[in-house]
């Protein structure tokens, strides 16, 4: 060995210094970046050269608490003084990417986020994640603005187009602003519907004729006052009547189950909603883009007990958003059903209703609270803990059957990678209640879905919610990683913890560039890819001639030397073994260094398939932990 | 023992209110003694009043031939919704049996004393049919080719 260092350094020395290589530098945060971040807030001023409207609106934004806001440059004006206004900015390599980190941020929060990309081409860009957003409902403020209004129509120069029609059905409010003096007056049109009601996107596009407007006095804006005149905190709340009979309701019913949904964490009653179940024995489920508002190691918990769920003879919905229809849901035909939501016009969509309910879900879990008598009801907690215990048993008996599988192929059943990556964060010396963590991907979705936990409220994400995008999850997670950074509201007692997603070789691409963000930003991520080198619905192709190239990708690839490439660490896994390792030397490099890293877990994608391979993909009760439609 | 007029009404109401609490996105009734629903997978489900008083619906899962695995297999779930070891409320205590013709898989219930029992315990055995029998990964290939089903068209 010394021998050949030895040759090599003679060999070494002998070249002509002409033809000597540099050495390569290494990957380096520019000094600029920790810099910057660290300048104190300067907002707008009427003084002097007086406040440009861009300014004008980031101070509403920060008056609002704007969360955070991720980005990429283009609309310059606005996020400069976004940023400077001492919103938590963050930009990074595309702006579709950064619109999943601004949904990611917001789903672990419940707080409003923004992202914001240039005008024609950085706006087209987020188009999926902002849909993402809208069947979530996430509050996510999208600004996308640069051009000018005087270049409309004339193709002036470059990326012209008119925006609000692209977002047609994927928000819940937005406006071109067009007289810059009603810059402040739109800033309150856009948080009353943030803020208020059921949440969704919101998307302002500024012309370059508002956001360099200049105002050196307050006099010709607009409705130029504070959010304590231009909106109210004031909820809907039930009637005394309406709580009764929903307590009757509940009362008589022999085992009642209560779907919490994301108005439950929007609203942050989740105490309220402990106060409710435990009163009565109420077996308790979330749904929604968020899990832990009711945490799924509680004894009522029927989120792993999908056996159950049939069994339920009351349905109690509160804040579930968007609501199934009755054969998506694993409940029986006969259930009966009460749904509280904040808004009128919702109740009776697709679930016809014994008993509709408007009211703000924290309003009505408090007067609930304090409605019902004390009851228990032994039979129904059994009946939850016998189905929990079978789903574990169910999940432990494919492991073991990916376990054999694994050792027969060399390469990672998804079963066998979930099941490590859930005993690593759950049962070992990590707090179980520590690790916010997200899924995505089919095959890798289906069985990561079905291990990872959520025992607190905004521990876990269903990056696929609803919408069912492949690829925002690492974005996502990294977003939602900085809230953790941060420490922003539920996540503050876990404040600088590593962030954990399990996404797919098809989603990764969408998404890893953002590696480069979070090691910028040092937002320590552990993701787990399963790599069985193809979109996972290949079975699609197979009866169809001339189409199975379209779903593969080439074999074996190296996302792990990517990673690494970004400036992440990487992991290459095929036994259980090597990803218990991986585990542990990743997770002690996000938590001591704050680096992130890339497991890439080489499977086959055969492990689909039922036949060869039992037991192929089972498909997830909803509602529950495997849940990802409502 | 109640009247044959009585129950004839009734299975029409207890249909009907299928129908109105959203389980059936559809429902008919296509003359006597004969039913439709669209129902799962927003297939046309068909029920029938056989003559000798017995609730049949004789296409719950298409293309099953009768000696093949998931045949067994749906035979075996259909017994386990009638196990003993189930709770009283989830079990199915009337005679419920699987048919295999023309290529699929049904299902027929003896209505006993009580066709109104009988009959919502076949549409309860539809809907676990689909809703948990069908989610098993040893179904997927049926899915697939059955149903078309992909990630972006589940249910
Ligand atoms: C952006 C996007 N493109 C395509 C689809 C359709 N689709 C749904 S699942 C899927 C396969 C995904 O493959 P992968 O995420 O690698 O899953 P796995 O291989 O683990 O099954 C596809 C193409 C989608 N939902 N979203
Ligand atoms: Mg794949």
């Amino acid at each position: 060995m010394a021998k050949a260092a030895g040759v090599a350094a003679a060999g070494f020395v002998a070249q002509p210094r002409s033809l000597m290589a540099a050495p390569i530098p290494s990957i380096a945060i520019p000094k600029e970046v920790p810099a910057t971040l660290s300048e104190p807030a300067k907002a707008g001023s009427f003084e002097g050269k007086g406040m440009s409207g861009a300014e004008v609106f980031a101070k509403l934004c920060k008056e609002e608490e704007l969360a955070a806001m991720f980005c990429c440059p283009g609309n310059y004006t606005v996020i400069n003084a976004i940023a400077a206004a001492g919103v938590p900015a963050y930009g990074g390599r595309t702006e579709g990417a950064m619109c999943a980190a601004a949904d990611g941020f917001s789903r672990v929060t419940g707080e409003v986020t923004a992202c914001s990309g240039t005008e024609g081409p950085g706006f087209t860009h987020m188009i999926m994640n902002i849909a993402a957003a809208s069947a979530a409902r996430t509050p996510l403020l999208v600004l996308a603005s640069n051009m000018q209004m005087a270049g409309d129509d004339r193709e002036a120069f470059i990326q012209t187009g008119y925006q609000q029609p692209l977002t047609e059905g994927i928000k819940k409010y937005g406006k071109r602003l067009v007289a810059p003096n009603r810059v402040h007056e739109y800033g309150a049109y856009a948080f009353r519907n943030l803020k208020g009601g059921v949440p969704g996107p919101v998307h302002l596009d500024f012309p370059g004729e508002v956001a360099r407007a200049r105002f050196t006095d307050a006099g010709s804006l607009t409705d130029y006052y504070g959010k304590e005149k231009y909106r109210s905190e004031s909820r809907p709340g039930a009637s005394n009547k309406e709580v009764q009979q929903a307590a009757d309701l509940i009362s008589k019913a022999a085992r009642p189950l209560l779907i919490a949904g994301q108005g439950v964490f929007q609203r942050k009653a989740w105490d309220a909603l402990k106060l409710v179940a435990e009163r009565q024995d109420i077996a308790v489920v979330t749904s929604g883009p968020t899990r832990g508002h009711w945490p799924d190691d509680h004894r009522l918990s029927a989120a792993c007990s999908p056996d159950a769920l049939m069994s339920a003879d009351l349905v109690i919905f509160i804040g579930q958003y968007c609501m199934p229809s009755p054969g998506e849901y694993r409940l029986a035909p006969e259930v009966k059903a009460i749904r509280v939501h904040p808004v009128q016009e919702d109740l009776g969509r697709n679930w016809p209703l014994d008993l509709g309910i408007v009211s703000d879900e924290k309003i009505f879990l408090e007067a609930l609270a304090n409605a019902l008598p004390a009851k228990k009801r032994e039979a129904w907690v059994g009946e939850l803990a016998t189905a929990r215990a079978a789903f574990e048993k169910q999940n432990l008996d494919h492991y073991a059957l990916g376990l054999k599988h694994s050792q027969a192929t060399g390469h990672l059943h998804p079963a066998v990678m979930a099941k490590e990556v859930h005993d690593f964060f759950y049962k070992g010396a990590i707090d179980p209640k520590q690790t916010v963590s997200g899924s995505g991907g089919w095959t890798t979705g289906l069985f990561a879905s079905r291990w990872l936990r959520a025992n607190r409220p905004g521990q876990s994400v269903v990056c696929a919610y609803q919408y069912g995008a492949i690829g925002p999850d690492l974005a996502m997670m990294i977003g939602a990683g900085a809230a953790v950074q941060r420490g922003v509201g539920p996540q503050a007692p876990y404040k600088g913890a590593p962030a954990l997603v399990v996404t797919s070789d098809a989603g990764v691409a969408y998404s890893m560039f953002e590696l480069d963000t979070a090691a910028k930003y040092k937002i320590p991520i552990i993701s787990v890819i399963y790599n069985n080198n193809s979109w996972g619905m290949w079975p699609s192709a197979v009866s169809s001639a001339r189409s199975m190239h379209m779903y593969l990708f080439q074999e074996n690839l190296r996302y792990d030397k990517m990673a690494e490439g970004l400036g992440a660490r990487g992991e290459y896994v095929r036994t259980v073994e090597e990803m218990r390792g991986a585990l542990q030397r990743s997770y002690a490099a996000a938590a001591k260094e704050g680096v992130s890293t890339l497991i890439n877990v080489q499977a086959l994608k055969e492990f689909t398939s039922g036949k060869d391979y039992p037991p192929g993909i089972a498909l997830n009760a909803e509602p529950g932990v495997g849940a990802f439609a409502h | 023992m109640r009247s044959r007029e009585w129950a004839r009404l009734r299975i029409d109401e207890v249909l009907e209110e299928y129908a109105a609490r959203g389980v059936f996105k559809g429902f008919s009734k296509a003359g006597p003694g004969r039913w439709k629903m669209l129902w799962h997978r927003n297939r046309e489900f068909v029920l029938e009043k056989l003559t000798d008083g017995q609730f049949a619906m004789p296409v719950v899962l298409p293309k099953v031939p009768a000696r093949s695995e998931m045949m067994r297999a749906y035979r075996a779930f259909v017994k386990g919704l009638q196990s003993k070891e189930l709770p009283e409320h989830r079990r199915i205590r009337v005679k419920l049996k699987v048919t295999a013709s023309a290529g699929n898989a049904g299902l027929q219930v003896e209505p006993g004393d009580d066709a109104e029992y009988a009959v919502r315990k076949l549409i309860q055995a539809v809907h676990e049919t689909y809703l948990v029998f069908l989610y098993d990964g040893a179904r997927y290939d049926y899915l697939v080719e059955t149903f078309d089903l992909d990630p972006d068209h589940l249910a």
